[in-house]
Protein backbone atom coordinates (compact mmCIF):
# COMPACT_ATOMS: atom_id res chain seq x y z
CA UNK A 1 0.00 0.00 0.00
CA UNK A 2 1.40 3.36 -0.96
CA UNK A 3 1.04 6.08 1.60
CA UNK A 4 -0.71 9.32 0.65
CA UNK A 5 2.50 11.28 0.79
CA UNK A 6 4.38 8.92 -1.52
CA UNK A 7 1.44 8.92 -3.90
CA UNK A 8 1.48 12.72 -4.07
CA UNK A 9 5.22 12.84 -4.69
CA UNK A 10 4.85 10.25 -7.44
CA UNK A 11 2.00 12.13 -9.06
CA UNK A 12 3.70 15.52 -8.66
CA UNK A 13 5.14 15.71 -12.21
CA UNK A 14 1.72 14.80 -13.61
CA UNK A 15 0.07 17.46 -11.46
CA UNK A 16 2.69 19.93 -12.68
CA UNK A 17 1.81 19.10 -16.30
CA UNK A 18 -1.89 19.58 -15.62
CA UNK A 19 -1.15 22.82 -13.80
CA UNK A 20 0.93 24.18 -16.68
CA UNK A 21 -1.76 23.25 -19.19
CA UNK A 22 -4.28 24.96 -16.91
CA UNK A 23 -2.20 28.16 -16.84
CA UNK A 24 -1.98 27.99 -20.64
CA UNK A 25 -5.76 27.51 -20.92
CA UNK A 26 -6.48 30.54 -18.75
CA UNK A 27 -3.87 32.70 -20.51
CA UNK A 28 -5.32 31.78 -23.91
CA UNK A 29 -8.86 32.54 -22.75
CA UNK A 30 -7.75 35.93 -21.37
CA UNK A 31 -5.73 36.93 -24.45
CA UNK A 32 -8.16 35.30 -26.91
CA UNK A 33 -6.19 35.90 -30.12
CA UNK A 34 -6.19 33.69 -33.22
CA UNK A 35 -2.51 32.88 -32.89
CA UNK A 36 -2.84 31.50 -29.37
CA UNK A 37 -5.31 28.59 -29.19
CA UNK A 38 -6.32 27.23 -25.81
CA UNK A 39 -4.65 24.15 -24.37
CA UNK A 40 -7.77 22.09 -25.02
CA UNK A 41 -7.85 23.06 -28.70
CA UNK A 42 -4.17 22.13 -29.06
CA UNK A 43 -4.71 18.81 -27.29
CA UNK A 44 -7.66 18.11 -29.57
CA UNK A 45 -5.43 18.58 -32.63
CA UNK A 46 -2.97 15.88 -31.49
CA UNK A 47 -4.99 12.77 -32.55
CA UNK A 48 -5.40 14.09 -36.09
CA UNK A 49 -1.62 14.61 -36.38
CA UNK A 50 -0.74 11.22 -34.96
CA UNK A 51 -3.46 9.60 -37.07
CA UNK A 52 -2.14 11.14 -40.27
CA UNK A 53 0.19 8.75 -42.12
CA UNK A 54 2.37 11.48 -43.58
CA UNK A 55 3.12 13.21 -40.30
CA UNK A 56 3.55 9.94 -38.44
CA UNK A 57 6.24 8.95 -40.96
CA UNK A 58 7.87 12.34 -40.41
CA UNK A 59 7.91 11.96 -36.65
CA UNK A 60 9.23 8.40 -36.83
CA UNK A 61 11.98 9.56 -39.21
CA UNK A 62 12.98 12.16 -36.62
CA UNK A 63 13.11 9.58 -33.86
CA UNK A 64 15.17 7.25 -36.06
CA UNK A 65 17.75 9.97 -36.79
CA UNK A 66 17.91 10.85 -33.14
CA UNK A 67 18.40 7.22 -32.11
CA UNK A 68 21.19 6.67 -34.66
CA UNK A 69 22.98 9.92 -33.76
CA UNK A 70 22.67 9.21 -30.05
CA UNK A 71 23.73 5.57 -30.38
CA UNK A 72 26.83 6.29 -32.46
CA UNK A 73 27.79 9.19 -30.19
CA UNK A 74 27.60 6.99 -27.10
CA UNK A 75 29.61 4.20 -28.68
CA UNK A 76 32.40 6.62 -29.59
CA UNK A 77 32.28 8.93 -26.57
CA UNK A 78 32.23 6.49 -23.67
CA UNK A 79 35.45 4.62 -24.65
CA UNK A 80 37.14 7.93 -25.50
CA UNK A 81 36.09 9.52 -22.21
CA UNK A 82 37.20 6.49 -20.20
CA UNK A 83 40.59 6.44 -21.90
CA UNK A 84 41.00 10.15 -21.28
CA UNK A 85 40.19 9.57 -17.62
CA UNK A 86 42.81 6.84 -17.21
CA UNK A 87 45.64 8.10 -19.35
CA UNK A 88 47.19 11.49 -18.90
CA UNK A 89 48.61 11.51 -22.40
CA UNK A 90 45.23 10.85 -24.03
CA UNK A 91 43.63 13.48 -21.79
CA UNK A 92 46.12 16.20 -22.63
CA UNK A 93 45.86 15.32 -26.32
CA UNK A 94 42.08 15.68 -26.53
CA UNK A 95 41.25 18.20 -23.78
CA UNK A 96 42.20 21.43 -25.60
CA UNK A 97 40.43 20.30 -28.78
CA UNK A 98 37.26 19.52 -26.80
CA UNK A 99 37.56 22.81 -24.90
CA UNK A 100 37.66 24.68 -28.21
CA UNK A 101 34.70 22.81 -29.69
CA UNK A 102 32.57 22.75 -26.52
CA UNK A 103 31.18 26.31 -26.69
CA UNK A 104 30.44 26.11 -30.43
CA UNK A 105 26.68 25.78 -30.89
CA UNK A 106 26.42 22.59 -32.92
CA UNK A 107 23.37 23.81 -34.82
CA UNK A 108 25.48 26.72 -36.14
CA UNK A 109 27.57 24.14 -38.01
CA UNK A 110 24.46 22.94 -39.81
CA UNK A 111 24.83 25.27 -42.84
CA UNK A 112 28.42 24.11 -43.50
CA UNK A 113 27.53 20.47 -43.02
CA UNK A 114 24.56 20.88 -45.36
CA UNK A 115 26.91 22.38 -47.94
CA UNK A 116 29.10 19.29 -47.81
CA UNK A 117 26.65 16.49 -47.17
CA UNK A 118 23.36 17.85 -48.49
CA UNK A 119 20.13 18.27 -46.56
CA UNK A 120 19.53 14.54 -46.10
CA UNK A 121 19.84 12.12 -43.24
CA UNK A 122 23.62 12.10 -42.89
CA UNK A 123 23.93 15.84 -42.20
CA UNK A 124 21.30 15.76 -39.46
CA UNK A 125 22.66 12.62 -37.86
CA UNK A 126 26.14 14.17 -37.83
CA UNK A 127 24.88 17.30 -36.05
CA UNK A 128 23.04 15.18 -33.46
CA UNK A 129 26.21 13.12 -33.02
CA UNK A 130 28.27 16.26 -32.39
CA UNK A 131 25.71 17.62 -29.94
CA UNK A 132 25.54 14.42 -27.90
CA UNK A 133 29.23 13.45 -27.79
CA UNK A 134 30.66 16.33 -25.77
CA UNK A 135 28.64 15.90 -22.56
CA UNK A 136 29.03 12.11 -22.72
CA UNK A 137 32.81 12.40 -23.19
CA UNK A 138 33.04 14.92 -20.37
CA UNK A 139 31.07 12.82 -17.88
CA UNK A 140 32.86 9.57 -18.81
CA UNK A 141 36.16 11.40 -18.37
CA UNK A 142 35.18 12.69 -14.91
CA UNK A 143 33.83 9.27 -13.92
CA UNK A 144 36.96 7.41 -15.01
CA UNK A 145 39.23 9.95 -13.33
CA UNK A 146 37.51 9.42 -9.97
CA UNK A 147 38.05 5.63 -9.89
CA UNK A 148 39.99 4.58 -6.82
CA UNK A 149 43.59 3.71 -7.64
CA UNK A 150 43.65 0.90 -5.10
CA UNK A 151 40.98 -1.02 -6.99
CA UNK A 152 43.05 -0.81 -10.15
CA UNK A 153 46.17 -1.91 -8.31
CA UNK A 154 44.44 -4.93 -6.84
CA UNK A 155 43.01 -5.71 -10.26
CA UNK A 156 46.50 -5.58 -11.74
CA UNK A 157 47.85 -7.71 -8.90
CA UNK A 158 45.19 -10.31 -9.64
CA UNK A 159 46.43 -10.49 -13.19
CA UNK A 160 43.88 -8.42 -15.10
CA UNK A 161 45.20 -6.89 -18.30
CA UNK A 162 44.79 -3.18 -18.98
CA UNK A 163 41.81 -3.86 -21.21
CA UNK A 164 40.15 -6.11 -18.63
CA UNK A 165 40.71 -3.51 -15.91
CA UNK A 166 39.03 -0.93 -18.12
CA UNK A 167 35.95 -3.06 -18.69
CA UNK A 168 35.62 -4.75 -15.30
CA UNK A 169 36.71 -1.97 -12.95
CA UNK A 170 36.68 1.45 -14.60
CA UNK A 171 33.47 1.05 -16.60
CA UNK A 172 31.23 -0.09 -13.71
CA UNK A 173 32.78 2.42 -11.31
CA UNK A 174 32.22 5.28 -13.73
CA UNK A 175 28.78 4.09 -14.81
CA UNK A 176 26.69 6.45 -12.64
CA UNK A 177 28.60 9.44 -13.98
CA UNK A 178 28.44 8.11 -17.57
CA UNK A 179 24.68 7.72 -17.31
CA UNK A 180 24.34 11.30 -16.07
CA UNK A 181 26.16 12.34 -19.23
CA UNK A 182 23.90 10.15 -21.36
CA UNK A 183 20.82 11.70 -19.81
CA UNK A 184 22.02 15.19 -20.69
CA UNK A 185 22.98 13.87 -24.13
CA UNK A 186 19.51 12.44 -24.69
CA UNK A 187 17.84 15.81 -24.19
CA UNK A 188 20.53 17.48 -26.31
CA UNK A 189 19.84 14.94 -29.06
CA UNK A 190 16.20 16.01 -29.09
CA UNK A 191 17.15 19.70 -29.14
CA UNK A 192 19.63 19.31 -32.01
CA UNK A 193 17.13 17.13 -33.85
CA UNK A 194 14.50 19.88 -33.80
CA UNK A 195 17.04 22.59 -34.63
CA UNK A 196 18.53 20.66 -37.54
CA UNK A 197 15.07 20.07 -38.98
CA UNK A 198 14.27 23.73 -38.54
CA UNK A 199 17.34 24.69 -40.60
CA UNK A 200 17.11 21.93 -43.22
CA UNK A 201 13.38 21.54 -43.68
CA UNK A 202 12.86 18.33 -45.51
CA UNK A 203 11.19 15.89 -43.17
CA UNK A 204 10.70 15.34 -39.49
CA UNK A 205 8.87 16.66 -36.46
CA UNK A 206 10.65 20.02 -36.59
CA UNK A 207 9.66 20.30 -40.23
CA UNK A 208 5.95 19.89 -39.41
CA UNK A 209 6.31 22.38 -36.57
CA UNK A 210 7.85 25.21 -38.60
CA UNK A 211 5.90 24.53 -41.79
CA UNK A 212 2.60 24.73 -39.97
CA UNK A 213 3.81 28.02 -38.48
CA UNK A 214 4.46 29.36 -41.99
CA UNK A 215 1.07 28.17 -43.19
CA UNK A 216 -0.73 29.67 -40.23
CA UNK A 217 -2.11 26.37 -38.89
CA UNK A 218 -1.80 27.50 -35.31
CA UNK A 219 -3.42 24.56 -33.58
CA UNK A 220 -0.99 22.21 -35.37
CA UNK A 221 1.93 24.39 -34.18
CA UNK A 222 0.86 24.10 -30.56
CA UNK A 223 -0.05 20.42 -30.87
CA UNK A 224 3.46 19.71 -32.23
CA UNK A 225 4.96 21.65 -29.33
CA UNK A 226 3.06 19.39 -26.95
CA UNK A 227 4.18 16.27 -28.86
CA UNK A 228 7.86 17.28 -28.91
CA UNK A 229 7.69 18.38 -25.28
CA UNK A 230 6.11 15.07 -24.31
CA UNK A 231 8.89 13.25 -26.17
CA UNK A 232 11.48 15.13 -24.10
CA UNK A 233 9.74 14.52 -20.80
CA UNK A 234 8.96 10.89 -21.65
CA UNK A 235 12.47 10.03 -22.84
CA UNK A 236 13.98 11.66 -19.78
CA UNK A 237 11.64 9.81 -17.40
CA UNK A 238 12.27 6.48 -19.19
CA UNK A 239 16.01 6.98 -19.04
CA UNK A 240 15.81 7.82 -15.36
CA UNK A 241 13.98 4.53 -14.77
CA UNK A 242 16.67 2.64 -16.68
CA UNK A 243 19.42 4.44 -14.79
CA UNK A 244 17.81 3.51 -11.49
CA UNK A 245 17.88 -0.15 -12.55
CA UNK A 246 21.45 -0.16 -13.81
CA UNK A 247 23.07 1.65 -10.90
CA UNK A 248 20.76 0.87 -8.02
CA UNK A 249 23.80 0.73 -5.75
CA UNK A 250 24.70 4.33 -6.32
CA UNK A 251 22.66 7.07 -4.71
CA UNK A 252 22.09 9.78 -7.31
CA UNK A 253 23.66 13.05 -6.21
CA UNK A 254 21.16 15.21 -8.04
CA UNK A 255 17.94 13.91 -9.46
CA UNK A 256 17.92 16.39 -12.32
CA UNK A 257 21.15 16.84 -14.29
CA UNK A 258 22.52 20.36 -14.20
CA UNK A 259 23.44 20.85 -17.79
CA UNK A 260 20.39 20.83 -20.01
CA UNK A 261 22.14 23.19 -22.34
CA UNK B 1 53.96 18.45 -11.64
CA UNK B 2 57.12 19.98 -13.03
CA UNK B 3 57.34 22.65 -15.67
CA UNK B 4 58.60 20.23 -18.27
CA UNK B 5 55.58 17.93 -17.99
CA UNK B 6 53.28 20.94 -18.29
CA UNK B 7 55.04 22.10 -21.45
CA UNK B 8 54.78 18.66 -23.02
CA UNK B 9 51.07 18.56 -22.08
CA UNK B 10 50.51 21.90 -23.77
CA UNK B 11 52.38 20.76 -26.88
CA UNK B 12 50.41 17.52 -26.96
CA UNK B 13 47.19 19.50 -26.68
CA UNK B 14 48.07 21.92 -29.44
CA UNK B 15 48.97 19.03 -31.76
CA UNK B 16 45.43 17.93 -32.77
CA UNK B 17 44.29 21.52 -33.34
CA UNK B 18 47.35 22.29 -35.46
CA UNK B 19 46.87 19.01 -37.30
CA UNK B 20 43.27 19.89 -38.06
CA UNK B 21 44.23 23.27 -39.52
CA UNK B 22 47.07 21.66 -41.49
CA UNK B 23 44.71 19.06 -42.99
CA UNK B 24 42.23 21.83 -43.83
CA UNK B 25 44.98 23.82 -45.56
CA UNK B 26 46.24 20.73 -47.38
CA UNK B 27 42.81 19.77 -48.68
CA UNK B 28 42.24 23.29 -49.91
CA UNK B 29 45.65 23.86 -51.51
CA UNK B 30 45.98 20.41 -53.07
CA UNK B 31 42.63 20.97 -54.74
CA UNK B 32 40.73 18.02 -53.24
CA UNK B 33 37.79 20.30 -52.51
CA UNK B 34 36.61 23.26 -54.60
CA UNK B 35 37.31 26.61 -52.94
CA UNK B 36 33.59 27.39 -52.81
CA UNK B 37 32.97 24.38 -50.56
CA UNK B 38 36.08 24.69 -48.42
CA UNK B 39 38.07 27.94 -48.66
CA UNK B 40 41.58 27.70 -47.15
CA UNK B 41 41.95 28.86 -43.50
CA UNK B 42 43.91 31.99 -44.47
CA UNK B 43 41.11 33.22 -46.71
CA UNK B 44 38.53 32.58 -44.00
CA UNK B 45 40.59 34.52 -41.43
CA UNK B 46 41.10 37.45 -43.83
CA UNK B 47 37.39 37.52 -44.52
CA UNK B 48 36.66 37.54 -40.79
CA UNK B 49 39.03 40.47 -40.23
CA UNK B 50 37.41 42.32 -43.11
CA UNK B 51 33.89 41.64 -41.78
CA UNK B 52 34.78 42.85 -38.30
CA UNK B 53 35.41 46.35 -39.67
CA UNK B 54 32.16 46.31 -41.64
CA UNK B 55 29.44 48.36 -39.92
CA UNK B 56 26.53 46.16 -41.04
CA UNK B 57 28.30 43.12 -39.65
CA UNK B 58 29.01 44.96 -36.41
CA UNK B 59 25.34 45.89 -36.06
CA UNK B 60 24.27 42.28 -36.53
CA UNK B 61 26.76 41.04 -33.97
CA UNK B 62 25.69 43.78 -31.56
CA UNK B 63 22.05 42.70 -31.89
CA UNK B 64 23.03 39.08 -31.17
CA UNK B 65 25.12 40.03 -28.16
CA UNK B 66 22.35 42.25 -26.82
CA UNK B 67 19.84 39.38 -27.02
CA UNK B 68 22.34 37.02 -25.48
CA UNK B 69 23.11 39.19 -22.46
CA UNK B 70 19.53 40.36 -21.97
CA UNK B 71 18.25 36.77 -21.97
CA UNK B 72 21.10 35.62 -19.77
CA UNK B 73 20.49 38.39 -17.21
CA UNK B 74 16.81 37.54 -17.01
CA UNK B 75 17.75 33.87 -16.52
CA UNK B 76 20.27 34.72 -13.78
CA UNK B 77 17.78 36.90 -11.89
CA UNK B 78 14.97 34.34 -12.01
CA UNK B 79 17.19 31.27 -11.70
CA UNK B 80 19.11 32.45 -8.65
CA UNK B 81 15.99 33.82 -6.91
CA UNK B 82 13.83 30.75 -7.49
CA UNK B 83 16.73 28.40 -6.70
CA UNK B 84 17.47 30.11 -3.37
CA UNK B 85 13.84 30.35 -2.31
CA UNK B 86 13.21 26.70 -3.25
CA UNK B 87 16.21 25.62 -1.18
CA UNK B 88 15.09 27.70 1.81
CA UNK B 89 11.41 26.86 1.87
CA UNK B 90 10.06 23.30 1.70
CA UNK B 91 6.65 24.56 0.58
CA UNK B 92 8.07 26.43 -2.41
CA UNK B 93 10.31 23.46 -3.12
CA UNK B 94 7.33 21.11 -3.28
CA UNK B 95 5.76 23.29 -5.96
CA UNK B 96 8.88 24.24 -7.93
CA UNK B 97 10.46 20.80 -8.04
CA UNK B 98 7.87 18.95 -10.14
CA UNK B 99 7.49 21.94 -12.47
CA UNK B 100 11.24 22.05 -13.04
CA UNK B 101 11.32 18.30 -13.56
CA UNK B 102 8.78 18.65 -16.33
CA UNK B 103 10.14 21.81 -17.95
CA UNK B 104 13.90 21.14 -17.76
CA UNK B 105 13.99 18.22 -20.25
CA UNK B 106 11.57 19.97 -22.62
CA UNK B 107 13.45 21.11 -25.74
CA UNK B 108 13.09 24.90 -25.63
CA UNK B 109 13.58 25.39 -29.40
CA UNK B 110 10.22 23.71 -29.89
CA UNK B 111 8.67 26.65 -28.01
CA UNK B 112 10.13 29.13 -30.48
CA UNK B 113 7.16 29.09 -32.92
CA UNK B 114 4.83 29.83 -30.01
CA UNK B 115 7.09 32.66 -28.85
CA UNK B 116 7.13 34.06 -32.40
CA UNK B 117 3.35 34.02 -32.51
CA UNK B 118 2.95 35.59 -29.08
CA UNK B 119 5.82 38.09 -28.99
CA UNK B 120 6.52 38.82 -32.64
CA UNK B 121 9.70 38.63 -34.69
CA UNK B 122 11.61 41.30 -32.74
CA UNK B 123 13.97 41.07 -29.79
CA UNK B 124 11.32 39.88 -27.32
CA UNK B 125 10.78 36.37 -28.65
CA UNK B 126 14.51 35.71 -29.02
CA UNK B 127 15.40 37.06 -25.59
CA UNK B 128 12.67 34.91 -24.05
CA UNK B 129 14.06 31.82 -25.77
CA UNK B 130 17.58 32.57 -24.50
CA UNK B 131 16.23 33.12 -20.99
CA UNK B 132 14.21 29.89 -21.10
CA UNK B 133 17.24 27.91 -22.24
CA UNK B 134 19.62 29.41 -19.69
CA UNK B 135 17.18 29.40 -16.77
CA UNK B 136 17.22 25.73 -15.77
CA UNK B 137 20.98 25.09 -15.49
CA UNK B 138 21.30 28.26 -13.38
CA UNK B 139 18.27 27.45 -11.25
CA UNK B 140 19.36 23.87 -10.60
CA UNK B 141 22.97 24.78 -9.77
CA UNK B 142 21.79 27.48 -7.37
CA UNK B 143 19.34 25.10 -5.77
CA UNK B 144 21.84 22.29 -5.30
CA UNK B 145 24.50 24.72 -4.12
CA UNK B 146 22.15 26.25 -1.57
CA UNK B 147 20.90 22.86 -0.35
CA UNK B 148 24.46 21.84 0.45
CA UNK B 149 24.93 24.71 2.92
CA UNK B 150 25.31 23.28 6.39
CA UNK B 151 22.18 23.64 8.46
CA UNK B 152 24.26 24.71 11.48
CA UNK B 153 25.46 27.82 9.72
CA UNK B 154 21.90 28.85 8.99
CA UNK B 155 20.79 28.22 12.58
CA UNK B 156 23.64 30.21 14.04
CA UNK B 157 23.08 33.19 11.77
CA UNK B 158 19.35 33.04 12.41
CA UNK B 159 20.03 33.16 16.11
CA UNK B 160 22.54 35.95 15.81
CA UNK B 161 20.11 38.09 13.87
CA UNK B 162 16.70 36.86 14.73
CA UNK B 163 15.05 40.23 14.30
CA UNK B 164 15.80 40.40 10.70
CA UNK B 165 14.79 37.24 8.90
CA UNK B 166 16.28 38.27 5.59
CA UNK B 167 19.76 37.64 6.93
CA UNK B 168 19.15 33.96 6.86
CA UNK B 169 19.75 34.14 3.13
CA UNK B 170 23.19 35.54 3.62
CA UNK B 171 25.24 32.39 4.28
CA UNK B 172 23.23 30.57 1.65
CA UNK B 173 24.05 33.18 -0.95
CA UNK B 174 27.73 33.23 -0.13
CA UNK B 175 28.16 29.51 0.28
CA UNK B 176 26.19 28.58 -2.80
CA UNK B 177 27.90 31.03 -5.09
CA UNK B 178 30.68 28.72 -6.37
CA UNK B 179 28.21 25.98 -7.24
CA UNK B 180 25.70 28.43 -8.66
CA UNK B 181 28.38 29.96 -10.83
CA UNK B 182 29.11 26.57 -12.38
CA UNK B 183 25.68 26.66 -13.96
CA UNK B 184 26.42 29.93 -15.70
Amino acid sequence: MISGRALISRLAPLLACIGLLGVWQIAALVLSTDSFPTALEALRAIPSILGDRESLINILASIRRMAIGFGVAIMVSIPLGLMMGRSRGVASFFNPLLMVTYPVPKAALMPIIMLWLGVGEVAKILVIFLGVSLPVIYHSFQGAKAVEEKMLWSGAAMGLSAMQRMIRIVLPAALPEILTGCRTGLVLALITMVTSEMIARQSGAGNILFNSLDMGQYDTVYAMIIIIGAMGIGLDAAFEKLRGRLVRWSEPGFDIPLSFA
Amino acid sequence: MNARAVTSDVLLGIAPIALLIAVWQAIASLGYAPATLLPPPGVVLMRLAQQLTNSTFQREIAATLFRLFAGFSVAVIFGVTIGLVAAASPAVNAVVRPIVRVLAPLPKVALYPALLLLLGFGHESKITLVAADALFPILLSTYYGASMVEQKLIWSVRRAAKFCSRWCYRPRCLRSSPVAASGW
